[in-house]
């Protein structure tokens, strides 16, 4: 008979492996402090980071920056991605006058056209948020026009034959139904947000948990880069976790 | 009034339904198949219809032309002299699939069409609630419809339908994906149903059984191209009795069964 091992014991196992290794490999002399720092070293480097600041700003302050730029650029792109992927679902239309750039911009890396938004908005905050609108809307776009085209037509007949009209069809059965696909896109656009503000933050700024760690790294302060990399790990977690949260609670029939 | 023109208003106002040498061609040139020819049938108020025949025979499209999903490529089809142009709440459609919608309860469901007339909410909670009693699923009314059985789900779909007192209940193939006990059982509160409200029913079947069994008028459709084979009055569907094993294994009833099966033998071996 099989061992019954529950599952989270697994994670706790491989966190614990990690946890060991690095130990290990730190107060064992294995690794210099500059590769990887040993934690007493990080938990210093957190609590200088978190009373001193860097670089004439608070940790908090860093973070609190690239939140804001995500935020703006996330809800705007996605808000804008998801109307007019609606639109080009329901509207063949207008799917084939918007499908050249959203198919031509969905893969095309955000770094390439970073400098020529620079080029044109300069290197504040306008660039940064126009980038990460740009990197939001074609994700989300693709994801509602395929919910839409992926509602059932069964469906649609049935609301028709209960007397719905067409915009009655729209707002409460086209809607609800690409509601998941919608959801999504939502989380992926997430993802390519999160990555480009990143990118976004080395080249070009002076603030941001993204520029931190790079300007820590020109320092060769790696304990610096390791708090930084954890914080931006765990942010993107909770992010991912609240929108799972939402998802759940406002979908909670998809995929039944 | 002269006894003629009366004599037309009553032929007209008996006739509820009428397809008119409907047919329906789908595709066109070399690719161009007929799926119905030649179509006429017509029933009046408070029959039901069954229509039987081999796959691919074209009941789904002859109910889809009624329920306004599709537009015939001749003839017409008539409610109350009225020619279909679009789905309507008149003609309430259930589906072999239930096809609920997910994201409401089971009570937001059996409202969705008086939601969409806008009827005031009193008078849809009341008409909910005496639906899903009749139907057994007051109590499941908070619940989902991924929550419930398959049989109930169609019950479901049939309250939905119901709720707008539509004219008439389209149906196709709506107890085709339960098993043979829940089946027997929903033709029996189908039946009921039927009885209690005197409303018009079209049901789609392959059953030739439930077709008589629940049937006023048996229609037989030949493969395709369809066409009508043999339209039957079945007796079965007003007598009192109820016990469906017992109808069943009458004489009659399985000669009819028997006729109308060779019938559709006939039809897709020729």
């Amino acid at each position: 008979m099989a061992l019954r091992i529950p599952l989270r014991a697994w994670t706790v196992v491989s966190a614990l492996v990690l946890a060991a290794a690095w130990l290990t490999l730190t107060w064992g002399g294995f690794v210099r402090d500059l590769f990887l720092p040993p934690p007493d070293q990080l938990w210093d480097a957190f609590n200088d980071l978190a009373t001193d600041g860097y670089k004439n700003r608070t940790l908090w302050e860093h973070l609190q920056i690239s939140l804001w730029r995500i935020f703006a650029g996330f809800v705007t792109g996605a808000l804008a991605g998801t109307f007019l992927g609606l639109a080009m679902g329901y509207w063949r239309g207008v799917a084939a006058l918007a499908s050249p750039f959203v198919e031509f911009l969905r893969p095309l890396p955000q770094l390439a056209y970073l400098m020529l938004l620079i080029i044109w908005f300069g290197i504040g905050e306008t660039s940064k948020i126009i980038l990460l609108f740009l990197a939001a809307l074609p994700v989300s776009a693709v994801a509602a026009r395929d919910g839409v085209r992926n509602v059932p037509a069964q469906r649609i007949h049935a609301a028709r034959t209960l007397g719905a009209t067409e915009w009655q069809v729209f707002r409460h059965v086209v809607l609800p139904s690409a509601l998941p696909e919608i959801f999504t896109g939502a989380r992926i656009g997430v993802g390519v947000v999160y990555g480009t503000l990143i990118a976004a933050e080395i080249i070009a700024g002076s603030s941001g948990i993204g520029w931190m760690i790079l300007d820590a790294g020109r320092f060769l302060r790696s304990d610096y880069v390791f708090v930084g990399i954890i914080l931006i790990g765990l942010m993107g977690v909770a992010l991912n976790g609240a929108l799972v949260a939402l998802e759940t609670r406002l979908v909670h029939w998809a995929g039944r | 009034m002269p006894d003629a023109s009366g004599s037309v208003a009553r032929v007209s106002s008996e006739a509820f339904v009428t397809f008119d040498n409907v047919g329906v061609t789908y595709g066109s040139g070399a690719a161009r198949v007929a799926a119905l020819e030649n179509i006429s049938l017509s029933f009046r108020a408070g029959d039901f219809v069954s229509i039987v025949g081999p796959s691919g025979c074209g009941k789904t499209t002859l109910m889809q032309t009624l329920a306004g999903f599709l537009k015939p490529s001749h003839g017409r089809v008539t409610i109350e002299g009225r020619t279909v142009d679009g789905p309507g709440a008149d003609r309430g459609v259930v589906f072999q699939q239930p096809a609920l919608f997910p994201w409401l309860t089971v009570a937001g469901n059996a409202g969705f069409g008086p939601m969409l007339r806008g009827a005031a909410k009193s008078q849809r909670t009341e008409v909910v609630e005496r639906n899903l009693r009749m139907a057994g699923l007051w109590d499941f009314r908070d619940r989902y419809p991924y929550e419930l059985s398959g049989g109930m789900q169609q019950r479901l779909a049939i309250v939905r339908a119901l709720a707008n007192d539509p004219k008439i209940l389209l149906m196709d193939e709506p107890f085709g994906a339960l098993d043979a006990l829940t089946r027997e059982q929903m033709q029996e509160e189908l039946h009921a149903v039927w009885r209690r409200t005197g409303m018009t029913v079209l049901l789609i079947t392959h059953s030739v059984e439930e077709a008589i069994y629940l049937g006023t008028d048996v229609v037989v459709m030949s493969q395709r191209p369809g066409r009508i084979m043999e339209r039957i009055a079945a007796p079965f569907a007003r007598r009192d009795e109820r016990n469906s094993r017992a109808v069943k294994s009458l004489p009659e009833f399985v000669a009819m069964r028997e006729h109308v099966l060779s019938l559709i033998w006939r039809s897709g071996h020729s």
